[in-house]
């Protein structure tokens, strides 16, 4: 019953008040629908728990967050409502306000962002819409930390709005009438209008609920001769004018929006395509350039402790038996995901929560909308490609901001043709040997970003043809608010990239790499009739590697591989080196000639990238996309990139 | 007249939403509503979807669907 819940438009600073109020640190960003599941936690000094609602425009347009806000509005127990208001933006925020208060009068306003209001010219007379609703309204800015205790204050305080308003008296009657067919406990305005709406969704809760049939005969025979769209039409004029007249009275504005210099920018054709692939560019030069020395450096802290490790066993007369596995086959690999993908991901994460908080990433999808819808796929599709250079796995979590059923599975199938952090040091790597003769980081670059606007191409190709096959259908209604830049912290950008996704990313990569690295050491150090598990596996699968420019040694890589695409690479070389453990890499040129000597030509390498490209996700990515979208797409989104990458490399091999 | 023939910079009436169902009302719930005031700012760089300035906040709508809305010059 201590329950709070927080609600509000999308982008209005709900989750960093939630932050604020808790201590935690659920994410937050510049754009719509951040929040999809409901966060909990407990407010700092209270004994009160605050439930983060979804961000939504209202309670009545039936997608996936609406219908959670309005269920546990309607049905759950809580104490108070926080309705957090955009100061810039209150109009609009009205509407959901009003519709709140048919539902429960136990609100409290809080009016954020205060601080940027000035900057905007705007003023807002406060006590007159504390007047107005009968409840308490509060000034707050988590960027100054204005007003936040004063909130946990409020909790406490028993005021009741008083907000009343009558619809048109023939929806009003209507209203009386349902009342009168329905049992008591769903005798509430908004359950009433939503039955004159025929709004199926809210009859399916309560049957899922109370194993209610809410449409009895006599409320269906009833609502026979009500026409739907003019009672919605009725509710949303009767609201609009509503707010609007508050609004009036209340909020004053000096300034009209303006385009800003930025979006001059990202609406330019030439510009904002120049911008983009200097972003890429950029943002690969950077990775590159700036990983090198951490990534050195924890290779060489892993590999002196290695030696201690490896002398502590010897000294105590460890047996063979038992530290070698361990050492030479789980440490190793862990070790070697750690140097060689944790500051890549930390730098790639930094900038692209940069993109977020800022504002950026909705502009992307709206400027590249018409891509994909000719690709047959949603604007924001743009975005989850983006977030999937960073981690598959992450982005098809983020697929989610995709209301569309179809759309999200059309997302979710063709990401893992974006190559994630994971797979950048082998195309780094092989770049560097095979197309630069230097170590020229401008170039490498340059080669890489060819291969990533590649593997965007192949994606988008890919989605064209889902959406002409096995996925058709209708597209999902794009709609998309661009919200105002933002200036951020970057203590909070470091915070967030560093903490929130990196390294839970890198928790998860460990997790599946600990019994590879088993595997690992099993498959190399069991011998069968002289040679190793490994040598007879990939003799094995050696005339169908050649068939697509590869090699046995190179494909059972990428099928050992499947836990983590860091470790691809260092498979390659074991297999080469005819070794019984997981190599540390030395340095590109002695690679070179190990691989040269091994039969690699520019095709194996061409081959090598473009099947790194295309074939299955990592475990981790197939196991978020089960939970997110079941077995049977789990399954597709295994098979589409493999026979992707096994056919192009097939026709590719026969002209080359 | 319909939204998308807007030119950039113009401002219009909101008439009639020609939509129905869940569209119509997530329109209304951003603001597109009878007799409300609209602009077209900027298009994306394919000219397709436009921005538009609604209730002083910028929401972008694709062609096809802006076509839908009836507007008229004040």
């Amino acid at each position: 019953m201590n329950n709070i819940l927080l609600c509000g438009n999308p982008n209005v600073g709900k989750s960093s008040i939630f932050n604020a109020l808790t201590g935690s640190n659920e994410h937050t960003g510049n754009w719509t629908g951040k929040t999809v599941e409901l966060a909990k936690s407990k407010i700092k000094g209270t004994k009160y728990t605050l439930i983060d609602l979804p961000g939504i425009y209202s309670l009545s347009s039936l997608s996936d967050e609406e219908i959670v806000a309005r269920d546990t509005l309607l049905f759950s127990e809580y104490q108070k409502i926080i309705y957090v208001i955009d100061s810039s933006n209150l109009e609009r925020n009205l509407n959901l306000l009003i519709q709140i208060l048919q539902i429960n009068p136990n609100v409290i306003i809080c009016l954020n962002m205060i601080d940027e209001m000035e900057d905007k010219g705007i003023c807002i007379d406060e006590e007159m819409l504390s007047d107005i609703f009968g409840v308490e309204v509060i000034k707050c800015s988590t960027k100054n930390n204005i007003g936040l205790d004063k909130l946990k204050n409020s909790l406490e305080s028993e005021l009741k709005s008083n907000f009343k308003f009558l619809y048109s008296l023939d929806l009003e009657n209507k209203i009386k009438d349902i009342y009168e067919l329905v049992d008591e406990k769903f005798q509430n305005k908004f359950i009433a209008l939503s039955l004159l709406e025929k709004n199926n969704s809210i009859v399916k809760t309560i049957k899922d609920k109370f194993n209610i049939d809410i449409v009895d005969k006599k409320i269906s025979n009833y609502l026979m001769n009500v026409n739907e769209e003019e009672i919605s039409n009725d509710i949303v004029t009767k609201i609009n004018s509503l707010s609007k007249e508050i609004n009036g009275r209340v909020f004053k504005r000096e300034k009209n929006k303006k385009i800003s210099f930025l979006d001059k920018l990202f609406t330019n054709k030439i510009t904002c395509i120049l911008l983009m692939l200097f972003i890429i560019f950029g943002i690969f030069l950077i990775t590159i350039v700036l990983a090198n020395y951490p990534s050195d450096l924890l290779s060489n802290i892993f590999v002196k402790i290695e030696n201690i490790l490896y002398n502590l066993c010897l000294n105590y007369n460890v047996p063979k038996i038992n530290y070698e596995p361990l050492l030479f086959g789980v440490y190793r690999v862990v070790t070697f995901i750690i140097s060689v993908m944790f500051p890549p991901l930390v730098i790639f994460f930094f900038l692209f929560t940069y993109a977020e908080e800022t504002g950026i990433l909705p502009r992307i999808a709206f400027n590249f909308d018409k891509v994909c819808n000719i690709a047959g796929c949603h604007g924001k599709q743009a975005l989850t490609v983006c977030s999937g250079f960073g981690c598959n796995a992450c982005a098809i979590v983020g697929c989610r901001i995709i209301d569309n059923k179809r759309d999200k599975l059309l997302a979710i199938l063709t990401n893992s043709f974006i190559p994630c952090n994971g797979r950048f040091p082998m195309l780094i790597a092989i770049i560097s040997m095979f197309f630069v003769n230097s170590s020229n980081k401008l170039l490498v670059s340059f080669y890489l970003t060819l291969f990533v606007l590649f593997a965007i191409l192949i994606s988008f190709l890919t989605s064209y043809i889902l959406s002409k096959t096995i996925l058709k259908g209708k597209n999902g209604f794009f709609v998309l608010e661009l919200p105002d830049y933002k200036k951020v912290k970057l203590s909070k950008i470091l915070k967030i990239s560093f903490i929130y996704k990196s390294l839970s990313i890198l928790k998860k990569a460990i997790l599946v790499s600990i019994p590879a690295g088993i595997v690992i050491y099993i498959i190399s150090n069991v011998f069968i009739g002289g040679s190793s598990l490994y040598v007879i596996l990939s003799n094995f699968l050696n005339p169908f590697a050649k068939l697509i420019g590869l090699d046995g040694v190179i494909l059972l890589s990428f099928i050992l591989g499947l836990p983590a695409n860091e470790i691809v690479l260092p498979l390659i070389i074991m297999g080469y080196l005819n070794s019984n453990n997981v190599p540390i890499l030395s340095d590109y040129t002695s690679m070179k000639g190990l691989l040269i000597q091994n039969g690699w030509t520019i095709t194996t390498a061409i081959s090598t990238i473009l099947f790194s490209i295309m074939h299955y996700p990592c475990a981790t990515t197939l196991s978020t996309i089960k939970s997110e979208v079941g077995y049977k797409w789990m399954i597709y989104s295994f098979i589409i990139p493999l026979i992707t990458g096994i056919v192009f490399l097939f026709i590719l091999n026969l002209f080359i | 007249m319909n939204l998308c023939d807007l030119k950039i910079n113009d401002s219009a009436i909101i008439k009639n939403i020609n939509l129905k169902g869940i569209k119509k009302r997530r329109l209304n719930d951003l603001g597109f509503i009878n007799g409300e005031e609209v602009e077209k700012v900027f298009t994306s760089i394919f000219k397709n979807p436009c921005c538009y300035k609604i209730k002083n906040t910028f929401i972008a709508l694709r062609n096809e669907d802006a076509c839908s809305i009836e507007v008229e010059y004040e």
